[in-house]
């Protein structure tokens, strides 16, 4: 924080910048968590490629097509797992391995409806259940929009 | 707890052995065991003759980037299934396209179709030993070519 700043705060904040200062700062173990991330995020990348083999072998899926059922396959598991409590030990010891793969996303969506189930079914569950999940539907819309604006530009005037 | 799960566990790998054991079809292929030249010939007791599919087969395989390869023909059609080594599976399509385009020249009289998808090389590779086992009519065969043709092509 500058100096300027500093000089506006009210006794009680600058009280709590000196504190916040002495705190001994913990420091994150970030290599333990990287390879736990990596671990977990592997094996939930392991189970969804087992899953779509599943598919392409007992069912009509093609490579191409096999991802629909594969995610959706996930996203049931995440949030059955979700409801039972298990996903949020996994996550607290993955972190982000289990956060970036879609089941983060259904795990997300779910969580949500469940911690507003109380508020009742329309502006509880209904209001709330897109509440994270709901911008990475729209940024994920927005730049595929993008994307393909892009590739028809670079296809239609750069004979790509 | 100890009790509960030794049954549990016998009887999940017991069903899993006799699940395995209700294998399709017998495998009297011609199998080649190294994993980098994945290929099968299917010896010339089949009712439609395999020497083309065989020979294409072979050819493929001759490729660097080609690590496997599953074919069977007709009369008039040729359809041949290839698995592209790890790192060059990015183009994947590029080089199906290029080996098709090869074939097509090398049997300008049949109509070649080639595919880097898996799924179509499961599907080769059961055919392929129906055809062995002659298990498959010759009408059968052609309508099974169309059932492929169209998850080819299947975009959805």
């Amino acid at each position: 924080m500058s100096n300027n700043k500093k000089k506006k705060l009210t006794p009680t904040q600058q009280e709590y910048q000196q504190f916040a200062n002495n705190r001994e700062v913990v420091k994150r173990p970030l290599l333990k968590n990287c390879i736990k991330a990596f671990l977990v995020g592997g094996i939930i990348c392991v189970i969804g490629q087992l899953i779509s083999t599943f598919y392409m072998y007992f069912f009509k899926f093609t490579e191409q097509n096999v991802g629909n059922p594969t995610v959706a396959t996930l996203i049931f598991i995440t949030m059955l797992l979700t409801g039972f409590g298990v996903y949020d030990r996994l996550a607290q010891f993955a972190g982000a391995g289990s956060a970036v793969p879609v089941t983060g996303f259904g795990n997300a969506v779910i969580s949500a409806a469940i911690e507003h189930r109380t508020e009742g079914f329309v502006l509880g569950v209904g209001g709330n259940i897109f509440k994270l999940a709901g911008p990475v539907i729209v940024f994920g819309v927005f730049s595929a929009f993008i994307v393909a604006l892009i590739k028809t530009i670079l296809i239609q005037w750069g004979g790509l | 707890m100890n009790k509960f799960k030794i049954p549990v566990i016998i009887s999940l790998a017991f069903s899993f052995f006799v699940l395995a054991g209700c294998n399709t079809e017998e495998d009297k292929r011609i199998v080649s065991d190294d994993l980098d030249n994945n290929i099968t010939k299917i010896s010339k007791t089949s009712q439609v003759d395999q020497s083309l599919s065989n020979d294409a087969k072979e050819f493929v395989l001759n490729k660097d980037n080609v690590t496997g390869v599953r074919g069977v023909n007709t009369a008039t059609r040729l359809f041949i299934a290839v698995e592209i080594a790890q790192l060059e599976q990015f183009n994947e399509q590029d080089i199906g396209k290029e080996i098709k385009k090869e074939l097509q020249k090398k049997y300008s009289n049949k109509k070649v179709e080639v595919s880097s998808d898996q799924k179509l090389f499961f599907e080769l590779d059961e055919l392929e030993k129906q055809v062995q086992n002659n298990n498959i009519k010759r009408e059968k065969l052609t309508k099974k070519f169309d059932e492929l043709e169209k998850l080819l092509n299947d975009e959805a």
